[in-house]
């Protein structure tokens, strides 16, 4: 309360009797996404807990660190829980220097929507701030306060100021889902250009910016730290736009009208605080070794900054013990380890970088590595766990591999005696939503018996993340991002831990699919022959390509396709039709009538084969012919070069596609088309992207 | 010698025609020394012993006649180039590889500035850099200069916009407004090597630049490059981020991959010092933070920037910088020359100068002035022989050699040429008094160019 006593004493006794503002935040206490998987169908993501507190709870004591006296929470899902966990929090104490007050409000569907709500109750009175309700941070939002406001009196249009951190691109807690090109004025640190980079290969920003402003940063090394500090202006244009969903589209929108509007959106860099948002299972990895590894004092487990009744006690290589924590003979604690209270740990268990929850019970010779163990998780002996989430409740029988990004969500019961495969999301309940269609055929009836794959006395099944059409294309890219063990800092690595989630989804397919493979078969055949037929007529109908692609969705749903089959299809297709023609005439010519029919179906091509799923499928469904064509066998390196060049595939997903088991390993053909790709795949990565720009 | 010097001085100063229509460019004078002097100046303070003067065939004699008598020491090569074919930089340049042994230092002839190329040196051999310029910040001052002359329609300087990295010596980026286009776009990779750009557009590109000797190398091989600044420069800074081409060989395969085009690749130049790689190898420098990658990310060619922030940088190829450097030149003369016993009086001692008259500490008076009486003389040079006549008013002006001014005249900011006489009681203001013009008495002039009819016509 200091420094507001010292503003209004400073202030001209008589020149306003206006009341200080008070200082305000918004939390919005949801994600609106499905990035936690199976763990958010029970528990809201901001109840989750981030090396044993719940993330809000993080929030929360930076709000009122940085001197916040009025919270307002929107919960919307499982919002029951989150007014609940405010009210058993010590802010609903007496005395408590910040009043949080949650507002359910269930029909939200968006960020947009929630800061609607705001706006319609008119609880913003003065500039405020914004944070998302899984945000880590020990900055000084004040100074970054007094900025905004500074700025706010020279300059009306300032409408937000958003915070950044520096965080270069082997940054360990840069979110890959993030990833944003901005430009900023220099001097001005306002936000000229603003891209979020998801897969695009090339960043275009306008050059008018340039002609503007003298002086222009192009920033590719910052990360959104999910806080903005907005006028009371700013849930009134949600209002005005409803098409704003999100931040992303405020941003872009006020940019976009700075020249009618003459609004404008200023940066603030951080260097040496620390501030993150947990926002897929990648950051919750990430913040929760940060806070071990102590980024982020004083918010650190021994500092009772949670106020709470539980003490912690830190020893040498971040190790912290709650009370009662017992610990079997010959037990190793390596570093960066939580352990919660009442938990046990057997002899000669070895854990590392990992966050054990209260009560707890560990057998012996247990080996966990990165792994995140809620409360009453029971793991027992021998059994290995590396870089995995394991949500309260979940027993672990003896002898069990938990794989690398796994996901045991609450109660669920897995082995004796087997390995899980990598990257598994399971849950304990079969899933009740009206998307589990293709799953239900795939053996077990009885909800109480689990599937035998994850062993005899298992209770667990998988989760599918039910997608929402529109969002899926969203969805895509972060599916492939959701979990990764590390960030490596060269690239290889990373597409072997995406190969092999890859390689597992289409594992995955096989088996759910193994039933009605005759069936399937024919009915790709006969689509194939339609996709080929509809070609061919396009070509001589001269058929716009849109209508072509229309006509192929149409086909895919008439013939039951999945998506990764329509892929294959259109690619083999398009490559097919020139050597239908050219039979064996001239195989020189080959890769230059590949070159022709690529090019003239280029949209096509690039409607289809755009998420780097696709364009697995893509170079798949390429292997494939060349398998069953000797010609194409010896173009194979050209054709895939070609392709890449014409910025149909890019190289990390040729990396993947190469890194993948082929099922025509067996094949005699497979080593010749090894030794076409082989040098591709060297030069690739021997040298980094190749500049485009040709003179 | 580490590097060899070249100055371009083969210009022939198309921006203000109205003086080099009678006069080469290099050897106009500024503070009563030919233009050129200011670079060989530069090189000498740098220890520079021999020098590449690339100029007009015809102005030869005329160079070396306007140097004979300004005590030059350093070792003069001057290379004729024809006149009537028009070169650009970049082809002089390799017209003259033959002579390029080491890297080398290529300045322009009209650079006027007191920095010791030592700064580019060091940065350019800190960097193992492939190009390095001179840039510096214009002050505003500089760029609107109004000019003597012909008023024409208000010029937009042609800005650069040159992209830095955070130490703000690597240039990752750089187009001229002409050449921008409605996006810049960059590659998603070059952004995860470098990702911060400072794209700054008020800088003045000094055209001074430090070449490896590959560039050179590179240059005879593409015939296609003329300019230095306007091709060559930003070709380089391009392929920066383009790896090397794939060799053919490797890939199995009847068709050639790339069409085999035998257009030499610019990484084929850029053959790398064994001693210097063995450096990188082993050292623990670094020119970035923020990832493991091995120093410079393994990219061969490198542009770096040295920007001049202080001191006195201008660029004398339009008329308002000619005119502005010879106002500005008798501050920064005593720091320029190189033996200070010999410091550059203001007035020449051989100047008669009649009573009250004043001159300025800002002036500077050539051999043999005649003065009269009541004279003042502010922010003006005075060339040789000159005869001014009492109760003159000089102010902002330039007076050539042998030029004559009668009593009472009061000229502003204007240039006269030598050999022109100015009849009593005219008054000038930003007017250009062509070579051997004569003007009435009484004449009033604002913003005209008095020159040749003939030559107006050619131009």
């Amino acid at each position: 309360m200091a420094p507001n006593k010292n503003k209004s004493s400073g202030r001209a006794s008589g020149e306003d009797l206006k009341q200080e503002d008070v200082l305000q935040a918004v939390v919005i206490a949801d994600s609106f996404n499905v990035r936690f998987g199976p763990l958010t169908l029970k528990k809201p993501r901001a109840l989750l807990p981030l090396v044993n507190v719940p993330l809000i709870d993080y929030t929360l004591n930076f709000l009122a660190a940085a001197g916040i006296q009025e919270v307002f929470v929107v919960c919307c899902h499982l919002a029951d829980q989150i007014r609940t966990h405010l009210k058993n929090s010590k802010w609903s104490e007496v005395g408590s220097s910040m009043t949080v007050t949650p507002i359910l409000s269930d029909g939200c569907m968006s960020v947009g929507d929630s800061l609607r709500e705001i706006d319609s109750k008119s609880l913003i009175r003065s500039d405020f701030i914004l944070i998302t309700g899984d945000v880590v941070s020990n900055i000084a939002i004040q100074n970054i306060m007094d900025i905004h406001k500074k700025r706010r009196e020279k300059d009306k249009s300032s409408l937000m100021t958003m915070v950044y951190k520096k965080a270069p691109i082997g940054h360990a807690t840069r979110c890959h889902e993030d990833d944003i090109v901005l430009a900023v004025g220099t001097n001005t640190k306002r936000i000229l250009h603003y891209q979020k980079t998801r897969q695009e290969k090339r960043l275009n920003i306008p050059a008018d910016i340039l002609l503007d402003h003298s002086d222009v940063q192009i920033h590719y090394e910052l990360m959104d730290c999910q806080i903005s500090i907005c006028t009371p202006l700013v849930p009134q244009l949600y209002t005005d736009n409803f098409d704003y969903q999100t931040r992303e589209d405020f941003v872009k929108g006020i940019l976009i009208n700075e020249e009618i509007l003459g609004n404008t959106i200023h940066l603030h860099v951080i260097q040496d605080e620390y501030a993150a948002r947990v926002s897929n299972l990648q950051m919750y990895d990430a913040v929760s070794k940060d806070i071990m590894k102590r980024w982020t004092f004083p918010v650190v487990p021994d500092q009772n900054y949670f106020s709470d009744k539980k003490h912690v006690s830190y020893g040498r290589h971040n190790i912290y013990k709650s009370q009662d924590v017992s610990l079997g003979r010959g037990c190793v604690l390596e570093e960066n380890v939580f352990i919660g209270c009442n938990t046990s740990i057997g002899s000669n268990t070895h854990i590392i970088d990992s966050v054990i929850g209260d009560n707890c019970i560990i057998g012996d010779n247990v080996k966990i590595k990165g792994g995140y163990l809620w409360e009453n998780v029971r793991v027992e002996d021998d059994c290995c766990i590396d870089t995995a989430v394991v949500a309260s409740g979940v027993t672990i029988y003896r002898k069990t591999t938990v794989d690398v990004g796994s996901v045991l969500a609450w109660n669920v019961q897995v082995g004796p005696d087997v390995v899980l495969p990598p990257n598994v999301l399971l849950m304990s309940d079969k899933e009740k939503d009206e998307f589990a269609d293709s799953e239900d055929e795939d053996g077990t009836d009885q909800p109480t018996e689990g599937t035998p794959e994850f062993g005899s006395k298992s209770k667990a099944f998988n989760y599918k993340a039910c997608r929402d059409s529109d969002a899926e294309d969203d969805d895509d890219d972060v599916d492939e991002v959701m979990w990764r063990l590390k960030i490596h800092s060269d690239d290889e690595s990373f597409d072997d831990d995406d190969s092999t989630i890859l390689s597992d989804e289409s594992d995955m397919l096989d088996g759910d699919f193994g039933d009605f493979g005759d069936l399937e078969d024919k009915d790709s055949a006969m689509f194939y022959s339609e996709l080929i037929d509809t070609l061919k007529r396009a070509k001589e109908e001269n058929i716009k390509s849109d209508n072509v692609i229309l006509e192929i969705n149409s086909l895919k749903h008439a013939y039951n396709i999945s998506i990764n089959d329509v892929n294959m299809s259109v690619v083999k297709a398009v490559l097919d039709l020139p050597l239908e023609k050219t039979n064996t005439a001239d195989r020189s010519n080959l890769l230059n009538a590949f070159k022709n029919s690529l090019s003239e179906h280029r949209p096509l091509m690039l409607n289809y084969i755009k998420s780097s799923e696709a364009q697995i499928d893509c170079l798949k469904a390429v292997e494939e012919l060349c398998i069953n064509n000797e010609f194409v066998r010896k173009i194979l390196g050209k054709l895939i070069l070609h392709m890449y060049n014409e910025d149909y595939i890019e190289e990390n997903n040729i990396f993947k596609w190469y890194s993948l088991d082929s099922p025509n390993q067996t094949d005699p053909f497979y080593n010749q088309i090894q030794t076409q790709v082989d040098p591709l795949i060297k030069w690739l990565k021997e040298a980094e992207e190749e500049s485009s720009e040709e003179d | 010698m580490e590097f060899q010097a070249v100055v371009m001085a083969g210009g022939k100063g198309s921006r203000m025609t109205d003086l080099t229509s009678k006069c080469y460019k290099a050897v106009l004078p500024i503070g009563n020394r030919p233009m050129i002097w200011y670079s060989l100046n530069s090189l000498e303070r740098a220890g520079f012993e021999d020098v590449i003067i690339i100029a007009l065939e015809s102005s030869v004699n005329e160079i070396h006649r306007s140097l004979s008598n300004c005590n030059i020491k350093i070792k003069l090569d001057v290379v004729p180039i024809p006149d009537n074919e028009d070169w650009g930089t970049a082809e002089s340049l390799r017209y003259i590889r033959d002579k390029i042994k080491t890297d080398v230092l290529v300045m322009s002839c009209d650079l006027i500035s007191d920095l010791s190329l030592h700064h580019i040196a060091n940065l350019h051999q800190a960097y193992d850099s492939s190009a390095t310029m001179l840039l510096s910040t214009l002050p505003d001052q500089f760029i609107d200069i109004p000019a003597p002359g012909i008023k024409s329609k208000k010029k937009t300087v042609e800005r650069d916009f040159i992209g830095f990295d955070e130490n703000g010596k690597r240039v990752l980026f750089l187009t001229s407004e002409a050449d921008l286009e409605d996006t810049i776009s960059f590659q998603k990779s070059t952004l995860k090597r470098h990702p911060f750009i400072n794209i700054r557009s008020k800088l003045t590109d000094c055209h001074l630049y430090l070449f490896k000797k590959w560039v050179i190398d590179f240059l005879a091989q593409n015939q296609k490059i003329c300019t230095i600044k306007g091709e060559l420069i930003p070709y380089l800074v391009r392929r920066q981020f383009r790896r090397p081409k794939l060799p053919d060989t490797d890939l199995p395969g009847n068709v050639s991959l790339t069409q085999t085009d035998t257009k030499p690749d610019i990484h084929d130049f850029t053959s790398e010092d064994s001693n210097n790689s063995k450096i990188l190898e082993l050292t623990t420098w670094t020119d970035h933070e923020g990832d493991m990658a091995d120093c410079f990310h393994g990219e061969s060619v490198r542009c770096y920037a040295h920007i001049q922030d202080d001191g006195f940088c201008i660029r004398a190829n339009t008329l308002g910088t000619y005119i502005e450097a010879n106002r500005q030149i008798p501050k920064i003369l005593s720091t320029l020359s190189s033996n200070k016993n010999t410091s550059i009086k203001s007035v020449h001692p051989s100047a008669i100068i009649k009573e009250k008259s004043q001159i300025g500490s800002d002036c500077i008076v050539g051999e043999d002035v005649q003065i009269g009486e009541k004279v003042s003389i502010k922010r003006s040079i005075i060339g040789k022989n000159c005869v001014i006549g009492d109760k003159v008013k000089l102010t902002g002006s330039l007076i050539m050699d042998n030029a004559r001014i009668d009593e009472s005249c009061n000229i502003q900011g204007s240039i006269i040429c030598s050999k022109a006489s100015l009849s009593e009681k005219c008054e000038l203001k930003d007017c250009i008094v062509g070579h051997t013009q004569t003007i009435i008495a009484m004449g009033k002039f604002t913003n005209e160019a008095i020159i040749d009819v003939d030559k107006m016509m050619e131009i």
